[in-house]
């Protein structure tokens, strides 16, 4: 009795299985690649709201007067970072002043601070396209712009009664009614704050 | 021989995920090279569709604080660990824009008013997030930055030993 030959070739299911554990193992990793191709890597996720809004002491441009922001203890705050040379700016500018004539009498506090530009340049801005409803505030010397994780301008930062950043606008505000239903939110969760 | 065709066509396969595996990463980086190889802008380029800046900027917050040899080194090597932001892929101390020029400043201020390292890191972090870190931190999710390449360098090493001696050995050779 003479043991039959043994077939020579490798049993196909096991090229199968080899198969399977490398498609296993590399999906993920192709996976992992898709993501960061498809991911801008210039979008920053600001780890600031939810988080104590950064405290602030600026000076007015138009009187040089002091304000900060612990003054607005219990309102909700809106903060605009804005420079006269940033064109999204311009486009953001009425849509601004339409957002704080209809919220600053119910109470919302609104700032612009000026980032990266020269006082006569953004005076001169203001001559063009009209006042703003609220104060513009110069940084200076302090470091504001970092403080709030500044990457360019326009940014918004929106603040709640308690002093949290509750919201984070990059880039300008088309429409209204997208800071609108921030601070209706804002304002119907804490009436009372506002009073 | 069918058999000897479907080990074939398998190690094909693997070859062609291999290549890809290693032609993926090359197409990332063939993508970010023009930005690379464009000189750092001065400019917010994020979002703002910047025209001409001021040349005097009132608030140009360049470095003035003295520090000392010793604080000077500690402050190069804390700007080469922060990313520019508007930058994206060189450091601050690489960086001559201005939102690098101010985080540079915020440095120096930090280390002459006695703050550690970690104290300057901890504080870029709760502003920018772990992303302003030009090497992610070793936790969570980006552990895989630093575990993945190992993997597959040790996972390919394994396939090239058990491919190359599986055709030495196969009777076709």
């Amino acid at each position: 009795m003479t043991p039959p030959p043994r077939a020579p070739q490798q049993p196909a299911p096991m090229s199968w299985k080899r198969s399977a554990i490398a498609i296993a193992l590399v999906i993920p990793v192709i996976a992992l690649l898709w993501y960061g191709l498809t991911t801008d890597p210039r979008t920053i996720t600001s780890p600031l709201p939810g988080k104590p809004a950064p405290s602030w002491e600026l000076e007015r441009m138009d009187n040089r007067e002091a304000v900060s922001l612990v003054d607005d203890a219990g309102s909700v705050v809106v903060i605009n970072f804005w420079a006269s040379w940033c064109l999204p700016c311009r486009d953001e500018h009425p849509v601004l002043i339409q957002a704080a004539n209809e919220y600053m009498p119910r109470g919302v506090k609104f700032y612009g601070i000026l980032n990266r530009d020269t006082e006569s340049a953004a005076q001169a801005f203001l001559d063009e396209l009209g006042p703003l409803p609220y104060p513009t505030l110069v940084q200076g010397r302090t470091h504001t712009g970092i403080d709030y994780g500044l990457t360019g301008t326009p940014e918004t930062f929106v603040i709640d009664q308690k002093g949290i950043v509750a919201y984070k606008k990059t880039g300008p505000f088309a429409d209204p009614r997208e800071l609108g239903s921030v601070l209706d939110s804002l304002l119907a969760a804490a009436p009372r704050a506002q009073q | 021989m069918t058999s000897s065709n479907t080990g074939t066509t398998s190690h094909k396969m693997m070859l062609v995920l291999a290549a890809l595996l290693t032609w993926m990463p090359l197409t990332a980086s063939a993508q970010t090279t023009p930005a690379q190889a464009t000189p750092p802008q001065d400019s917010s380029s994020a979002h703002a569709g910047s025209v001409v800046e001021p040349e005097a900027l009132a608030q140009d917050t360049s470095s003035t604080v003295e520090l000392s040899p010793a604080l000077e080194k500690r402050a190069r090597s804390l700007n080469e660990q922060l990313r520019c932001p508007v930058c994206q892929s060189s450091s601050i101390e690489e960086s001559p824009a201005f939102e690098a020029t101010e985080m540079k400043s915020v440095v120096r201020t930090m280390l002459a008013e006695g703050k550690s390292d970690e104290e300057i890191i901890a504080y870029f972090q709760s502003r920018y997030g772990d992303w302003v870190m030009l090497a992610p931190p070793k936790r969570g999710f980006n552990l895989l930055v630093y575990v993945l390449p190992l993997l597959l360098v040790v996972g390919g090493a394994v396939f090239v030993y058990r491919t190359a001696r599986r055709w030495v050995s196969s009777p076709a050779a």
